[in-house]
């Protein structure tokens, strides 16, 4: 390593290599550091499989979210823009004792989208997000597809069966 | 960097070869450039995006079930069938302990195939579990 410019006797002319020997050391450790990986993690609860709710003891502060195989979705039945379902989390959950939510999305569905709606309503202020499963056909719709029939049924239980 | 050991002008140059020190260390500084994106645990899938998320060091904390989008399932790295999945976590209970247990499943793996593993798990006794997601790289906060 370094290239000499002048004869034998003349002054040293090497490439001063400490400062990148500082730096790529620096690197080396900053990488061993770093290997134990960071991972990112949503914890979900389940529930237990022989527990089951009837719909009539569904409490009615009880916050079900259904996501539709058409990737359209419904809280506690209203079908709702995504948009319009995280306002209505963030103020539902402003007021709740208990910060839970259920989640109940169609098997056909891409987990990613799962997941997607999942974080939006862990966003919202949800504490728990627990994953239902209503029908094994995915949650029911409630009547026809029409976001204006929805809208005064509020008191009714969570979405699905 | 380099002890002269003749003290004159004009003596022998004595300065500390560093060319080996600098080449060692560059090819372990490209070693753990290449293999550090392969060591987190379990197997390699495309995570799917979310904010939320808490970022912790992976040290081998949680028992990784990773969910392919062809809804292979691996305990681990292990291949494992639905039917061998709830003997193969108590089998590592076992080895290592009760551990949480992390749910790596691809981003567009069906629902479906999710479900089944974790209904299988909380059948098993487990009621609380992680999922793996990965922050989106343009993520503001």
């Amino acid at each position: 390593m370094g290239i000499k410019i002048k004869g034998g006797s003349g002054p040293d002319s090497d490439i001063n290599v400490t400062p990148l020997i500082d730096i790529v050391l620096v690197m080396l450790i900053i990488f061993m550091v770093m290997t134990p990986m960071k991972i990112d993690e949503m914890a979900v609860n389940l529930p237990e499989k022989t527990e089951v709710v009837e719909q009539d003891e569904q409490k009615p502060d009880q916050l079900v979210v259904a996501i539709y195989d058409d990737g359209s979705m419904a809280l506690n039945k209203r079908i709702l823009s995504m948009e319009e379902l995280a306002r209505q989390l963030r103020i539902r959950l402003r007021t709740a004792k208990r910060r839970v939510v259920f989640v109940d999305a169609h098997p056909d569905l891409p987990y990613g989208s799962v997941v997607a709606v999942m974080d939006m309503v862990r966003n919202a202020g949800a504490d728990k997000v627990g994953l239902a499963t209503l029908k094994d056909e995915g949650p029911l719709r409630p009547g026809p597809v029409d976001p204006a029939a929805g809208a005064g049924s509020e008191q009714q239980g969570g979405a699905g069966s | 960097m380099g002890a002269k050991l003749g003290s004159a002008k004009g003596g022998p140059m004595a300065d500390i070869n560093v060319t080996p020190l600098v080449d060692v260390v560059l090819v372990l500084l490209i070693i753990f450039m290449v293999v550090t994106p392969m060591l987190s645990s379990g197997i390699d899938v495309k995570l799917p995006l979310a904010r939320s998320s808490t970022t912790t060091q992976d040290v081998g904390q949680h028992l990784v079930i990773g969910v392919r989008d062809d809804g292979s399932v691996f305990i681990d790295t292990e291949p494992v069938t639905l039917d061998t999945l709830i003997e193969g976590i108590n089998e590592d209970f076992k080895e290592n302990g009760q551990r949480s247990i992390l749910i790596k499943a691809a981003e567009n793996t069906p629902y479906r195939d999710v479900r089944a593993v974790t209904d299988l798990i909380a059948d098993g006794g487990m009621n609380t579990m992680l999922l793996a997601t990965e922050k989106p790289t343009d993520s503001q906060d």
